[in-house]
């Protein structure tokens, strides 16, 4: 949103001197429509968010985020998360370094697979995971004979993440490895330099701020993701409930305040993720400038 | 001792990257493999560096086989044409590196690397810039520092890709001369890679020249420059006119002027190529013996040397002559002038590049 403000500013300090394309009716009407639209869809509903969830007061906001099953649905969340991203961290750089250092068979695979979870709608997501550890499923007879439950439970939910917030690492990092090339792995190598001295000393320094960026998007999928958890989570009030699924039940039973409230949670963790992302952005801008300087 | 390179062959799908390639490198010598893109010549010195292995052959480092050898133990200093230096280091840092990394037992203390790290940036001129990061250096600096890193390890070879092929023309010249006085400072056992002939000429203590993943000759600059082993040399080691002419009777026929051969592989071939430097080929006002008459196209007078097109009606000549002689004869464009081969090469194949 700031990002648009700045760019339209910005714009119409160059048009005082560019030659102008558009006539100026063409351009306010353009520039309407866009903050029209920016009020519509992304404003209003933030308001709406903000004002049903402070409508009865702020002692009744309080009350809405402290409710015990509202912290454990907070706590779902955060384990979610502590645990989906570090996983999917793992993985992102793993299977980067691989595809972008490496000639190998089935790396174009590799590649396309990583993608699969966005191609794939979270629902069906989470139904495979039913299909193959639900009590039908493949492993299900297995699972209940050893009493491991996975569906309608924390695993299955953890495992659900995983597989939405596969690629955001890891589409994040595979560009930006294979544009630094190989050329400083292998003079580490040959300055006698083993694997991980190479990784962490030369590798990592060079992608820390592409990382983070996937980091950020990843835990803000991992928090937010509603669809592929839903199918699996079995909606168990304060045992399997992450909070977009407890926004849903409070707004099911008509408890409105207490839904937007525990919304507006969300909202302000969007918020963050946006602030952060934005810093990350310009400083990935700066390496990115700095290492054309003279190259 | 030196390096000893036999029989490498390299292939990428199909390719013939490296075809049945032998080198000896002295010790204490600096080569250059020169050649066009294509031709082989960084596969060669990748494979040297341990970078990438080759189907068939065998490198012997200072006598020891270096495929059985792991990347630290190798011990080979590697410099690349974009200097591939650690962006997130200082200087110091950057040369540093092959020092820290090493085993806590050969590990120099902190006090002995600071000595080594900047007495090194003394010897390639940067002992001031040490703080500085890679991107606040122009090209020919990074390019030192990447020198004095890879001499950190003290390496038994340095081998350079392209060392000077990002650089600009002047600065191109200058580290030129730098490396080799550098070389007959420290005197190790280099290798370099590169495409352009006056630099491998200028440098190097021996040249080899590679097409087609071939070695085609190999010699002191002098050798391969005056005595060229075949027409791909020739033309390559700089500019070159040729002309297809007629074999009869034990002599080339350039126009109807007959010439002597000199190689024995032209003899009973029925065609052959002629090759003539441009600054071989003497123009003359007055008609001389074994000349042909030619028309003056253009001139270009402005550098060291004056540039002359002729044209006989047929072929398109180029020669060059220093601004002297270009005054005393006062050609114009469009005079007609004798031309004559002051010196040519006649060989069987017929080679462009």
């Amino acid at each position: 949103m700031a990002q648009v403000v700045l760019n339209v500013l910005t714009s119409r300090k160059y048009h005082k001197t560019a030659i102008r394309q558009e006539s100026p009716f063409v351009r306010n009407i353009l520039m309407a429509v866009v903050f029209i639209f920016l009020g519509l869809f992304l404003l209003m509903p933030v308001a709406v968010i903000l004002f049903t969830a402070f409508q009865k007061g702020l002692g009744e906001y309080w009350h809405a985020i402290t409710m015990p099953d509202t912290l454990a649905a907070i706590r779902l969340t955060l384990i979610t998360a502590a645990v989906a991203v570090p996983l999917n961290l793992v993985f992102g750089i793993a299977a980067s370094w691989a595809i972008a250092k490496f000639e190998f068979r089935g790396r174009k695979i590799l590649t396309t697979f990583i993608d699969l979870p966005f191609s794939v709608s979270p629902v069906i997501s989470g139904l495979i995971y039913i299909l193959l550890f639900g009590a039908q499923g493949t492993f299900g007879p297995w699972l209940a004979e050893h009493d491991i439950k996975i569906i309608f439970a924390v695993p299955g939910i953890i495992l659900a993440t995983i597989f939405v917030t596969f690629p955001f690492i890891a589409k994040e990092l595979i560009p930006l490895m294979e544009s630094q090339g190989k050329d400083e792995e292998i003079s580490a190598i040959m300055l006698g330099a083993n694997g991980w001295q190479t990784f962490f000393r030369v590798t990592l320094p060079n992608i820390k701020w592409g990382l983070l960026y996937g980091v950020i998007l990843c835990n803000a999928r991992a928090m937010g993701e509603f669809g592929a958890v839903s199918v699996v989570s079995g909606h168990i009030r304060g045992l399997t409930n992450t909070v977009p699924l407890h926004v849903e039940i409070l707004y099911n039973e008509y408890n409105f305040t207490a839904a937007f409230a525990v919304a507006s949670l969300l909202m302000v963790l969007a918020f963050v993720t946006l602030g952060i992302k934005q810093f990350i952005e310009w400083r990935l801008q700066r390496q990115l400038t700095g290492e054309n300087n003279g190259n | 001792m030196g390096i000893k390179v036999n029989s490498l062959t390299k292939t990428f799908n199909q390719f013939k990257a490296l075809d049945n390639v032998s080198l000896d490198v002295k010790d204490g010598e600096l080569v250059a493999l020169l050649g066009p893109s294509g031709s082989g010549k960084t596969t060669l010195l990748r494979i040297i560096g341990g970078i990438e292995t080759p189907d068939a052959g065998e490198i012997l480092i200072h006598g020891q086989d270096s495929f059985q050898l792991n990347a630290s133990d190798r011990r080979v200093g590697f410099v690349f044409q974009h200097y591939a230096l650690f962006k997130n280091m200082s200087v110091f840092e950057n040369v540093a590196f092959g020092l820290r990394v090493k085993t806590k037992k050969e590990r120099p203390s902190k006090v002995h690397i600071r000595d080594k790290v900047m007495e090194l940036l003394k010897l390639v001129q940067l002992d001031n810039m040490h703080n500085r990061l890679p991107s606040e250096l122009s090209g020919g600096q990074r390019q030192r520092v990447a020198l004095a890193r890879a001499l950190a390890i003290e390496p038994k070879v340095l081998l350079l890709d392209e060392p000077f092929g990002a650089l600009d023309a002047k600065v191109r010249r200058d580290l030129r001369q730098w490396l080799r006085r550098l070389h007959d400072e420290i005197h190790i056992t280099s290798i370099f890679v590169t495409h352009d002939q006056e630099e491998a000429l200028e440098v190097a203590d021996r040249v080899a020249v590679m097409n087609e993943g071939r070695i085609q000759q190999i010699g002191t600059p002098d050798e391969v420059y005056h005595k060229p082993a075949n027409a791909f040399v020739y033309n390559f080691l700089g500019s070159v006119n040729l002309f297809h002419c007629r074999v009869e009777g034990g002599k080339a026929f350039f126009g109807d002027v007959p010439l002597e051969l000199e190689s024995k592989e032209v003899e009973g071939k029925k065609d052959a190529t002629i090759y003539i430097r441009p600054h071989l080929l003497e123009i003359d006002r007055k008609m001389g013996k074994g000349a042909l008459s030619a028309k003056v196209v253009h001139i270009n007078a402005a550098g060291p040397v004056v540039r002359v097109e002729l044209t006989d009606g047929k072929n398109i000549f180029n020669a060059e002559m220093m601004h002297e002689r270009f005054r005393s004869l006062d050609l114009k464009k469009g005079e007609e002038v004798y031309i004559s081969p002051k010196e040519r090469k006649i060989f069987a194949e017929d080679y462009s590049i």
